[in-house]
């Protein structure tokens, strides 16, 4: 691991970056208007932003507080999963893939890099997310958690990262990137706990759901901003965090080791910068 | 006026090309003319070269004969259709290609259903798109390849699919852009005879063709139209404009170092000399009376000749003294 | 009179009613086009045509989580159903429908200029409007093929109390809200052809538009700043008409949608018209047709 060749992506990146700032307030605001059907929803199902209901199965009735961590913090899913493999398709694409690749440097450096800078980028629109979500909508968090949640965030971030190079690497080869991220992330929306608590899903889908970095940090940051929240299975939250350190671990050795795979049969087949 | 299936009269047109950063305000904007007011009269069954180098202006007036781009100023009309009122109708008139037309087809499906595609929508029925595409791939050898995705095609036969695409509505007037940039030479040829041989004379269709190989156009034009700047020079026959400078023979010498400007222009019986790089043109009424001054001198000057040759003006030699420049990153081919 | 000087087999035809007949051909072909060429990516297309689904089974347990069960007392006061997985699936499928018809027609151009083929279709005299009128039907086609998937699976796995009958009523308002969603393509179409970076634009544009569209809440509960953009949205009638369709038939509340929704045709398409006629004579003006 060279970690100049990690700055010099991430600075690559972050100058890509500051030149795009439209985008930035553009994804700032996108998830309040995803958020918003959610709040009309509620006010239409049960008339207003509480719910017995939903305290039945999650633990806390103010659902709108719930879903608003979920879908906020969905935002390191998506830049998670896109980020890393897209980042390779638009190498790809832009016709730049094949001069990075025969520049002496190591690929999981790109990659690193490439996650890092993303990372970068998504902490940014959190914030602003939720800043102007506080400003508009009542939400309720023990702002006192908030502080601890951000290392619970950064070891989900990581593992989401391992997650994302595994991607680039089937990326590479099947070159329908937009769909097969889509696939994934709509998927992860229906099987994480991003609006409501893994008890509302069925027994099978739940076991997948706990294998997925981001159900265990989600329940563990909600946990710590509202504390009234139940985790699934009713395990200590250290329980999860030790879990969530194993699936780093596991998801970065695999997500390597796949990537190097499909990187190098792509070489065989000749197709690396093809499209 | 009507009866030229091409008919352009007094065509303008400029770009405004901006320089510099979208965000800030020093936005330069420069003005570029790159027609103005041409005037071309192509004649039914006729091919006509228009002939200038890269930037001439050659794609812009094409590009305006296919409505893919609206003059300023001007009249142009295909088939008696005017381009920008009648759009559709000149549309319904003409075949064409423009640029290089790789990926003028769709990649995903094969080339025969992109023919037929095309076919359909120039309004031939479903069975008449079907003939004329088998006709077509066979004329371009590629019935073997009727089935196969254009994706896996070479560029050649990209080319070639493209060139097709044109021709599948049977219009009477054809216009290609660069027909054989890019070409492999023995299929450029092939592609030159079929544009004379069957186009022209068999299928009696109006052509017209940019080129900024002198040797294309000489080839296979009726008529040239000599292009520069946005403006037309000189048109005639190809015969008309050697004939300008029928009397002349050429002198081209070869040498292994740059030349220096201007060395040569005391010996008298010059009449023109173009100096590029290691290679030099010199005009004259007769060879054989300065040939020795001229060798001297490059004796005199220490430089080495590679080889020296006495030619007939080609249209090339037509065009530098037309236009005072010769044609700019042209290429030798056979 | 004008003279053709050379017989041709492709002729533009000269009479009105020809012309139609020969546009509906394009718009046919550019469909059928779009369909090989969407094929052509297995892996694509098994998602378009299954995404409603996938995207509809979190909004569903995110209801059912609210009320606790499938009936909801508060939305039978709003609604023409207490059944919240049977408001929810017509909603957002309806809405599937509708922003998939004016997705498509919006992207055909924009597509074309990335692959490189939209001055071959230029070239053609087929009418800029088939272009995306054949995309459009392509949209319809495909999205309607997702729909069975869609309210077919929530019918295997939830259960769905519906009156065939009511279909009827539900494709009519489907194809009335299409033309105005045509209209719609139209104006985003000219938008991106003459500025590129309009498509960011246009994506906030569809977020609003979707936060706005009533599919999985009633129009009733939207706040008053919010009813006169909702009101304008050819996707928000749409979705209300379909709906209603579905668990009212011939209301009389339909009627009154359908009457709004005519009223938007009209409104929408011609604005559409002249929106792409103008950019789209702006960018052949300035010669940048089929950069990107």
């Amino acid at each position: 691991m060279e970690l100049s060749t990690i700055q010099a992506i991430i600075y690559k990146n972050v100058i890509h970056m500051s030149r795009y700032k439209f985008d930035l307030f553009f994804w700032a605001i996108m998830p309040i208007m995803w958020v918003t059907p959610l709040i009309f929803q509620g006010i239409a199902f049960v008339g207003g932003t509480t719910s017995e209901s939903f305290a039945e199965l999650t633990g806390s009735e103010d659902f709108l507080s719930f879903l608003v961590v979920g879908t906020v913090l969905f935002m390191f899913v998506s830049s998670a999963i896109w980020g890393a493999g897209n980042a390779i398709r638009w190498e790809q694409e832009s016709g730049t893939l094949e001069v990075l690749w025969i520049t002496p440097v190591s690929r999981v450096d790109i990659l690193i890099g490439t996650s890092i800078s993303e990372t970068i980028w998504a902490t940014l629109n959190v914030l602003i997310q939720f800043t102007i979500i506080s400003l508009f909508l009542q939400i309720h968090f023990l702002w006192l958690g908030a502080i601890v949640s951000i290392a619970v965030m950064v070891l989900t971030v990581i593992g989401l990262y391992g997650f994302g190079v595994l991607m680039a690497g089937i990326i590479i080869v099947f070159k329908e990137p937009g769909t097969l991220t889509e696939m994934v992330e709509t998927g992860l929306h229906f099987i994480t706990p991003v609006r409501y608590s893994l008890q509302a899903l069925p027994g099978w889908v739940r076991v997948i759901s706990l294998t997925i970095p981001f159900t265990l940090g989600l329940s563990v940051v909600r946990k710590l901003i509202m504390p009234e929240t139940v985790l699934y299975p009713t395990f200590e939250p250290i329980i999860f965090v030790v879990g969530l350190i194993i699936l780093d671990v596991l998801l970065w050795l695999i997500g390597i080791l796949l990537f190097t795979k499909m990187e190098r049969f792509t070489r065989n087949k000749g197709s690396l910068g093809a499209f | 006026m009507q009866e030229f299936p091409i008919y352009v009269s007094k065509i303008s047109k400029k770009f405004v090309k901006t320089r510099g950063s979208r965000f800030r305000r020093s936005r330069k904007k420069r003005i570029v003319q790159a027609l103005d007011n041409v005037d071309l009269q192509v004649r039914k069954g006729e091919i006509f070269g228009l002939l200038g180098p890269n930037g001439a202006g050659k794609t812009t007036l094409v590009k305006i004969l296919t409505t893919i781009v609206i003059p300023d100023s001007g009249v142009a009309k295909i088939n008696g259709f005017d381009v920008v009122k009648e759009s559709r109708q000149a549309r319904a008139s003409f075949g064409a290609t423009i640029g290089g037309g790789e990926r003028s087809t769709y990649w995903k499906m094969t080339g025969q259903e992109n023919l037929i595609f095309f076919g359909r929508m120039y309004g031939l029925s479903r069975k008449k798109a079907k003939d004329r595409t088998v006709h077509l791939l066979e004329q371009m050898q590629l019935t073997d390849k009727a089935h196969e995705r254009v994706e896996n095609y070479s560029t050649g036969m990209k080319m070639k699919i493209n060139f097709a695409r044109a021709l599948i509505s049977d219009s009477p007037v054809l216009l290609f852009d660069e027909p054989t940039l890019g070409l492999d030479p023995s299929f450029a040829r092939d592609l030159r005879l079929y544009i004379k041989n069957v186009l022209q004379k068999e299928e009696n269709k109006t052509i017209l063709l940019t080129t900024h190989y002198m040797a294309e156009a000489d080839q296979l034009s009726d008529r040239v139209s000599l292009i520069d700047n946005g403006k037309i020079v000189d048109t005639a026959t190809p015969e008309q404009l050697k004939l300008q400078i029928k009397d002349q023979e050429v002198i081209k010498i070869r040498t292994t170092d740059s030349l220096p400007n201007r060395f040569l222009e005391d010996i008298p019986g010059i009449l023109e000399i173009y100096n590029h790089n290691d290679s030099i043109r010199i005009h004259t009424s007769d060879s054989s009376q300065i040939m020795l001054s001229v060798l001297e001198k490059l004796k005199e000057m220490n430089i080495t000749i590679k080889s020296i040759d006495v030619e007939t003006p080609t249209l090339e030699d037509a065009f530098i003294k037309l236009t005072g420049r010769g044609l700019a990153d042209r290429k030798e081919e056979s | 009179m004008k003279k053709t000087i050379n017989s041709s087999v492709a002729i533009y035809p000269p009479h009105s009613l020809s012309r139609i007949m020969f546009e509906v051909n394009c718009a046919w072909e550019l469909m059928i086009k779009y369909w090989r060429i969407r094929l052509s990516y297995p892996l694509t297309f098994l998602y378009f045509v299954s995404e409603p689904l996938i995207f509809l089974l979190p909004v569903i347990i995110y209801g059912q989580a609210l009320v606790g069960g499938r009936e909801s007392e508060v939305l039978a006061n709003y609604a023409a159903t207490s059944d919240v997985i049977l408001f929810l699936t017509f909603g957002s499928a309806s809405m599937a429908i509708l922003t998939r018809i004016y997705w498509m027609g919006a992207m055909g151009i924009r597509r074309e200029e990335w692959t490189g083929t939209l001055v071959s279709i230029y070239l053609t005299p087929a009418s800029r409007f088939s272009i995306i009128l054949g995309n459009t039907l392509f949209g319809l086609t495909m999205s309607v093929l997702a729909f069975f998937l869609q309210v077919g699976g929530v019918f295997f796995l939830y259960g769905l109390d519906i009156n065939l009958l009511n279909f009827l009523p539900m494709i009519t308002i489907l194809f009335f809200a299409t033309v105005s969603l045509l209209g719609f393509s139209l104006i985003i179409s000219g938008l991106v052809l003459a500025m590129k970076q309009a498509w960011k634009f246009v994506l906030f544009m569809d977020g609003f538009m979707n936060l706005l569209a009533p599919a999985f809440f009633p129009l009733a509960v939207l706040p008053v700043i919010l009813k006169p953009l909702a009101f304008i949205s050819p996707i928000t009638w749409g979705v209300e008409g379909f709906r209603e369709g579905v668990l009212q038939g011939f209301s009389n509340y339909w009627f009154e949608i359908l009457g709004y929704i005519v009223i938007l045709d009209f409104i929408w398409l011609i604005l559409g018209i002249l929106v792409f006629n103008y950019f789209e004579f702006h960018t052949r003006k300035k010669g940048a047709l089929g950069h990107y």
